[in-house]
């Protein structure tokens, strides 16, 4: 028999547990554990479809419905200066897309951890397959709009510049990025404050006014400037990226290259940040869950 | 498999040997109060802590809980509900992480436990096996190779592609168990699975163990079937109130740990009916203590409130309120004062601390009236040969050792 009586009624204080997690380690376990992100992704896709009565084609029909409301309301009701762009729907359409994607993803997956706590407190894997399982998601989404928004560009009879090919690998990049470092800290933030679950949609509400998805870039240098276009592109890399889309696709111009790079710079740092938020915070969730 | 440590803890980089597990003076607390994690609890946390009332927030799960697990080892966790058990798992498994101290582990765990919570009722058994195996670590291609063991454990091959919401509890269960089963563990963790399923698929979960024991897996088993504990594993940790109390032998912990659950049980055994049990005698033949193999006497002294019919009953056990046998005897009883004995012939017990449970009913018109009820009497020590240890993880109903002779001939 041990002897209990000496336990003291709480632990030396040099006994603490300190979580030490290195960025580096943190990223090889998570890329030894990208199947179990597509694995979930694929387990989202396929309970949401099997939900579904006309199943799969959900996919397709929500942009084109999304499109075509845009359409009528675009056309007749409102009046936006866009500048240089003379086709208002491709116009907004260029704006949708990335803001959709970033949107749903952030909307779904800041709720991950709460939507599995049953597996999270049953077993032990990195905890951001969740979040980053339904950026997963988003960007099938997304893809299957890609299919709606490319017949739109027929029926417009327009062609997109080919020079989108040649850039829309640093624009899905920034954007992936940039989603999936907000993804990590939302998630992991809800998790200590569920009030953080209500306020969410009204912000994401909120950004989509706040990002030039129905209004252009351009507003913001001709508002405040030069610097403010910087700033506002460290702010928000969403929006130098649909900037880029719609010079690219659209005039067929480059895009501007400084708040392009600011954006991108501004996406890994918080990528970043918000890794390191949620590794930090993952030791706790069982917890709290 | 190189060895790793628990995923993603840098503290277990100092080296540990592959199947062993090391609890290094560990405590654990949780929030003793209901709050949720929103902002309005967090303020009130924080108003609390300015006046610097913070005694009451938190309890203690564990404590200073330190051990250390040899590869190949077979453990057994007992203690009380709430003690601190499942915490203890929890923590090796890799899912919570203590607040003080560390717990390193070598290898990859696999848990049997109840998971069937983790299964998504839309998607088909055979899906949530992938799913489900992908997130336990197994590369798809293995979780492919290991899929139809897996559905022959569960037993759900006419069901794999039906959604899982339309499997009855039981296939649910099964299917939680079969994936963790298969998953080629270094370390198993098996918590309570024996209290599940019926007893067709208990006797599969310890044929698994049996052969995951065979392959040198280390094994930590949680349960309070003191009977399976005893038979599968060879050390034994108790816990009682967070605190590791006792690290031993499986026998002499379980011995220990019954004897402590039989006193609570005697502190529940005072009772006031028209019977009354005065004092109960044990003794061996000519009064000596109790041998194997030799008669026992029983004498029971009791005090009626009146002349009644009164059938006696009495069983052993080795604590639990389940006996082995039982003996019963009835009669008219006299109003005040009488004696009741009771002789067994050679009693198979072996060595050992055993409990004399008993009681005593008014037979009346079909429905026996309690006079006494069942409650262990006094326990007993059994002067003999030690019971023989069954195989590994064969499970002995009760601990009755018969005298036996064996003849090994060889040829014609």
């Amino acid at each position: 028999m041990l002897d209990p009586s000496t336990i003291g009624a709480s632990p030396p204080p040099e006994l603490a547990f300190r979580r030490k997690v290195s960025l580096v380690g943190s990223l090889q376990a998570l890329g030894r554990s990208w199947e179990m992100v597509t694995t979930l992704t694929e387990r989202e896709l396929r309970i949401r479809y099997k939900q579904a009565i006309l199943g799969v084609a959900w996919a397709l029909l929500q942009p084109v419905i999304l499109i075509f409301t845009l359409t009528i309301f675009f056309s007749s009701a409102a009046e936006i200066n866009t500048g240089r762009y003379k086709e208002y729907v491709l116009f907004a359409v260029c704006g949708l897309l990335p803001w959709t994607f970033f949107s749903s993803a952030i909307g779904q997956g800041g709720m991950s951890l709460l939507a599995n706590l049953q597996l999270i407190n049953k077993i032990s894997c990195p905890r951001e397959v969740f979040p980053l399982s339904i950026v997963g998601v988003a960007a099938v989404d997304t893809m299957t709009s890609l299919i709606a928004v490319i017949f739109l560009f027929a029926i417009k009879t327009t062609m997109p510049h080919a020079l989108v090919l040649l850039w829309a690998i640093p624009f899905v990049a920034i954007e992936i990025v940039f989603t999936m470092g907000i993804v990590l800290l939302v998630s992991s933030l809800v998790v200590h404050l569920r009030d953080i679950r209500h306020v969410l949609p009204v912000v994401i509400q909120m950004g989509l006014f706040a990002t030039p998805v129905i209004w252009p870039f351009e507003v913001i240098g001709k508002k405040i400037g030069r610097g403010g276009e910087i700033a506002y592109a460290i702010a928000n890399p969403i929006g130098p990226v649909i900037d880029g889309l719609r010079r690219t696709a659209l005039l067929g111009v480059g895009p501007d290259l400084t708040t392009l790079g600011y954006a991108a710079l501004s996406s890994v740092f918080v990528f970043f940040f918000g890794f390191r938020v949620f590794k930090r915070l993952e030791a706790s969730f069982a917890d709290l869950l | 498999m190189p060895i790793s440590s628990k995923s993603g803890s840098p503290l277990a980089t100092s080296s540990i040997q592959l199947g062993a597990v090391r609890s290094e003076r560990v405590w654990k607390r949780f929030r003793a109060d209901l709050r949720q994690p929103f902002l309005i609890d967090r303020l009130e946390y924080l108003r609390d802590r300015r006046r610097g009332d913070t005694s009451n927030s938190y309890t203690w799960a564990l404590r200073d809980v330190d051990f250390a697990i040899e590869p190949g080892e077979a453990v057994g966790l007992v203690g009380a509900n709430g003690a601190g058990k499942s915490t203890m798992l929890k923590m090796i498994a890799g899912v919570m992480y203590p607040n003080a101290g560390q717990v390193s582990v070598g290898g990859r765990i696999g848990a049997l436990i109840e998971v069937r919570a983790g299964l998504h009722p839309d998607l088909t058994g055979r899906e949530n096996i992938f799913l489900y195996g992908t997130l336990l670590g197994l590369k798809r291609k293995r979780v492919a190779e290991v899929f139809d063991q897996i559905v022959d454990f569960a037993q759900i091959e006419a069901a794999v592609d039906r959604q899982v919401k339309f499997y009855s509890t039981g296939m649910q269960l099964r299917l939680g168990f079969a994936v963790a089963a298969y998953l080629e563990p270094d370390i198993l963790l098996v918590d309570e699975v024996l209290a599940v399923g019926d007893s067709a698929f208990q006797q599969r979960c310890l044929e698994r163990m049996r052969q995951v024991l065979a392959e040198g897996t280390t094994l930590l088993f949680v349960s309070h079937d003191l009977a399976t504990m005893e038979a599968t594993c060879n050390r034994g940790l108790w816990l009682r109130d967070g605190m590791l109390t006792m690290d031993a032998p499986i026998r002499e912990v379980l011995g220990e740990y019954r004897t402590w659950v039989e006193r609570f049980a005697e502190l529940g055994s005072d009772h006031d009916g028209p019977v009354k049990l005065l004092q109960t005698k044990i003794d061996g033949p000519d009064g000596r203590s109790v041998h194997s193999y030799e008669s026992v006497t029983i004498e029971f002294t009791i005090d009626s409130d009146e002349s009644r019919d009164c059938a006696v009953y009495l069983g052993v056990s080795e604590g639990p309120a389940t006996p082995m046998f039982v003996a019963r005897g009835a009669s008219y009883i006299k109003a005040g004062r009488n004696t009741i004995r009771c002789v067994l012939d050679h009693v198979p017990l072996p060595n050992g601390r055993f409990y004399l449970w008993t009681s005593m009913h008014e037979p009346s018109g079909g429905i026996a009236r309690d006079l006494v009820p069942w409650h262990p009497a006094r326990s007993f020590d059994v002067i003999g040969p030690q019971v023989e240890d069954t195989p590994r993880a064969v499970v002995r109903l009760s601990p009755v050792q018969v005298s036996n002779q064996w003849e090994f001939s060889s040829g014609e």
